[in-house]
C-alpha cells in the first residue's frame, strides 16, 4: 500500500562493529509496529536509519514501494520522539509544537488552529505558554508527541519514549498514544524493551536482537510459538531444561504449563518427582520454585484458589507434570 | 559544645575579615589612588583631560580594535569551539591543550613572535610588503595581538555551553523540516547565545585593557587607551592625565562586565 513501510537487507557499521546485519522489516500503513529488544541491539539505530539521520552501509527503505534513501532528513516527513524529549528549551510549548509547520511556512492561521488541536488531542490544554524545564516528564513527551504528529508525517517514531517516565505514568501515557494513533491512522513504529509495553502498544510484534529482527507476529504468536529461546525468553518467562529421560533435548516450558500436584495423591500417577522449594506471592498468581530430583530447578505459575485447591504447601513432595513444552531444533543448544 | 562553635564563629569572621582586608590592601586600595588622583584638582580638568584630541583618537582606537577583535573571535572562536568538542579527530587533545596558551605567554612574546613572522625580517613579512600589505605598525597588525591574546576567552565560553546541547534536539529539528542551515540558527545559535554573549564581553573588555603586545607591534603608531596612558606618564609625567584616561578605561569595561553578566544571567534562567 502507499504507506507501507519496507526496510530490505538493512546494514549498518559503525567502525569494525556491525549494528544492522541485513535487517529486513514490513510495517503496513497505519498500523503500529512495537520492535521488542535488549538494549544495544541496533533499535535507535534502525529509527536513525529510517528518518535519514544515519546512512545505512547496505539495503534500502522504501515508503509505499519507493525508495526514500536519497532524501536527506529534513524532506523525509518522519515524526521522531526521542527517549529524552529533546524539546527545544528557549521555546513555548505551542511554538515547540508549532516548529515543523514553521519550517514548512504554513500560513500563521492554520499553525493556530493545529496547535490548538494538537495540544487537546495529547491533553495539555493551558499549558501552551509553558516552557520545558516547567513541565514535568510526562507533559513534556505529550508535547514532543504533538510536535511530532503535527506536520502529518508519514511515519511516526518512537525511539523508548517512555522509558523515563514512572510506571503508572507510563501506562497512562501509553493508552493516551494507543488511542491518539486509532484516530489519526498515522503508520507508526515504536522501539521499546520492555514485554509489556510492546504488547500492549503493538499490533504487530518485532523481536530484535543483535541487528536483525528474530521473530515477527502477534502477541499472542511470539508467546506461544516463540521460534527461537531468545524470543522465548525475551517474552515472558521460559523454564530450559532437558526432558527427563531424553537426553540431549533441551526444551521450553512455560511456567503456566506445569501442573503440581502433591505426590501422596493417588488419582494422578506419571510425571516426575520433585520438592516445591519456594513459593513467591505475585497477587492472584503464586509462583513456585520447583526442585526437582535430578536437580533441576523449575518454576512454575498457578493461580492462588487452584494452589489452595490442591492443598499444597512449602516444602511439599510434589508430582509434576508438563502440560505443553517447545523444542528449538535449528538452535544447537 | 559552646565553646566550639564560638571557637568556629571565630576562626569564620576573622578568614573573612583577612581576606577583605588583603584583598583592599592589594587591589583597591591601587585603584582609589588612581580615581583620587584624577579628581584632585576637580571635575574640570578631568573631563578636559579625558575629552582631548588625543584622548579621544585613542578611545576611538580602543574601540575600534576591540569591537573589530571581538567579530573577529566570534567566528574564528566558535568555529574552533565546535571543531574541538563536536567532531573527534587526530590531535584534539592537542589542540585542546594548546587553547590556553596565550594567557600562559608573556605578551611581550606575543608582539615579539608577531614581528617576527611580520617584520622585514620575518617569513611572510616581505612576501606581503611587495604586495603592499603593511601588518607590523599597522592595524592588522594590531587586529592579530588582539585576536591571539583575546581567543581563549572566546572558546572557553563556548566549550561548555557547547558541550551541554543535547544532539538530539538538533535531530528533533532536522526531522521536522529544518534543513542544516536553519537548525543552526534557530537551535544551535539560541542555545550557545549565553556563552557567546560571555565570550563577547571578555575579548572586549580584555582588549580594551590590552598592552603588552599592542606596544610591541604598533608602538609610536597606534595609540590605544592604555598606550595612552604609558604615553602621558613615561614621556609627559602628565599624572593628572593619565589618570583621568585610567579611570575611563576602569569604569567602562567593568560596568560593560556588570551589564553582560546580568543579561546573560537572565538568559539562563530563561533557558
Ligand atoms: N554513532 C555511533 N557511533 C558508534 N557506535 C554507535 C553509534 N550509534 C550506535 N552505536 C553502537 O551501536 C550499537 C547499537 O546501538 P543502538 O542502536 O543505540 O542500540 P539500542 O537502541 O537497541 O540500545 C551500540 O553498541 C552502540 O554503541
Ligand atoms: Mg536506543
Amino acid at each position: 500500500m502507499r504507506g507501507d513501510i519496507e526496510l530490505k537487507g538493512l546494514s549498518v557499521s559503525f567502525g569494525k562493529e556491525k549494528v544492522l546485519k541485513k535487517l529486513d522489516l514490513t510495517v503496513k500503513e497505519g498500523t503500529i509496529m512495537a520492535i521488542l529488544g535488549p538494549s544495544g541491539c541496533g533499535k535507535s539505530t534502525m529509527l536513525r536509519v529510517i528518518s535519514g539521520l544515519v546512512p545505512q552501509n547496505n539495503g534500502v527503505v522504501l515508503l509505499g514501494g519507493k525508495s526514500i534513501d536519497r532524501l536527506p532528513p529534513h524532506r523525509r516527513k518522519m515524526g521522531f520522539v526521542f527517549q529524552n524529549y529533546s524539546l527545544f528549551p528557549n521555546l513555548t510549548v505551542s511554538r515547540n509544537i508549532g516548529f515543523g509547520m514553521r519550517m514548512m511556512k504554513m500560513k500563521r492561521r492554520d499553525i493556530v488552529k493545529r496547535v490548538d488541536e494538537l495540544v487537546s488531542l495529547v491533553g495539555l490544554s493551558g499549558m501552551e505558554k509553558k516552557r520545558p524545564h516547567e513541565l514535568s516528564g510526562g507533559q513534556k513527551q505529550r508535547v514532543a508527541i504533538a510536535r511530532a504528529l503535527a506536520t502529518y508525517p508519514d511515519v511516526l517514531l518512537l525511539d523508548e519514549p517512555f522509558g523515563a517516565l514512572d510506571a503508572k505514568i507510563r501506562k497512562r501515557i501509553r493508552r493516551d498514544l494507543r488511542s491518539i494513533q486509532r484516530e489519526l491512522g498515522t503508520t507508526t513504529i515504536f522501539v521499546t524493551h520492555d514485554q509489556e509495553e510492546a504488547f500492549e502498544v503493538g499490533d504487530q510484534i518485532s523481536v530484535m536482537n543483535n541487528g536483525v529482527i528474530e521473530q515477527n507476529g502477534s502477541a499472542m504468536d511470539l508467546y506461544e510459538r516463540p521460534g527461537t529461546e531468545f524470543v522465548s525468553r525475551f517474552v515472558g518467562n521460559a523454564n530450559m531444561i532437558e526432558l527427563p529421560g531424553e537426553e540431549g533435548r533441551t526444551v521450553m516450558i512455560r511456567p503456566e504449563d506445569i501442573s503440581l500436584r502433591k505426590w501422596e495423591d493417588d488419582d494422578w500417577t506419571g510425571g516426575t518427582k520433585g520438592k516445591l522449594a519456594d513459593l513467591i506471592h505475585l497477587g492472584p498468581l503464586i509462583e513456585s520454585s520447583v526442585l526437582l530430583d535430578n536437580g533441576d530447578t523449575l518454576t512454575a505459575l498457578m493461580s492462588r484458589s487452584d494452589f489452595h485447591l490442591k492443598g499444597l504447601k512449602r516444602n511439599d513432595e510434589v508430582r509434576v507434570k508438563i502440560l505443553k513444552f517447545r523444542s528449538f531444533k535449528e538452535e544447537n543448544i | 559544645m559552646d565553646r566550639r562553635r564560638t571557637l568556629g564563629q571565630l576562626t569564620k569572621w576573622s578568614t573573612i575579615s583577612l581576606g577583605v582586608v588583603l584583598f583592599g590592601f592589594l587591589v583597591i586600595l591601587p585603584l582609589t589612588s588612581v580615581f583620587k588622583f584624577s579628581f584632585q584638582d576637580g571635575v574640570g580638568p578631568f573631563i578636559d583631560a579625558v575629552t582631548s584630541e588625543n584622548a579621544l583618537n585613542a578611545f576611538k582606537n580602543s574601540l575600534v580594535i576591540a569591537g573589530i577583535t571581538t567579530c573577529i573571535n566570534m567566528v574564528v572562536g566558535t568555529l574552533l569551539a565546535f571543531a574541538i568538542t563536536k567532531y573527534d579527530f587526530p590531535g584534539r587533545s592537542v589542540l585542546k591543550s594548546l587553547i590556553d596558551l596565550p594567557i600562559a605567554i608573556p605578551t611581550a612574546v606575543v608582539g615579539l613572535s608577531l614581528m617576527m613572522l611580520y617584520g622585514p625580517m620575518g617569513m611572510l613579512g616581505p612576501i606581503l610588503q611587495e604586495n603592499g600589505i603593511k601588518v607590523v605598525m599597522a592595524m592588522p597588525g594590531v587586529l592579530l595581538a588582539h585576536v591571539f591574546v583575546t581567543s581563549p576567552f572566546m572558546i572557553r565560553s563556548l566549550c561548555p555551553v557547547l558541550e551541554k546541547i543535547d544532539r538530539n534536539v538538533e535531530e528533533a529539528a532536522l526531522t521536522l523540516g529544518a534543513n542544516k542551515t536553519k537548525t543552526f540558527f534557530f537551535v544551535t545559535l539560541p542555545s550557545i547565545r549565553s556563552g557567546l554573549i560571555a565570550g563577547s564581553a571578555l575579548t572586549f573588555t580584555r582588549s580594551l585593557g590590552e598592552f603588552g603586545a599592542t606596544l610591541f607591534i604598533a608602538g609610536g603608531m597606534i595609540t590605544t587607551g592604555p598606550l595612552y596612558i604609558y604615553y602621558l606618564s613615561d614621556s609627559s609625567f602628565d599624572f593628572q592625565g593619565a589618570t583621568s584616561i585610567a579611570v575611563v578605561l576602569m569604569v567602562l569595561p567593568f560596568s560593560l562586565l556588570l551589564i553582560l553578566n546580568a543579561v546573560v544571567r537572565k538568559m539562563e534562567v530563561r533557558i
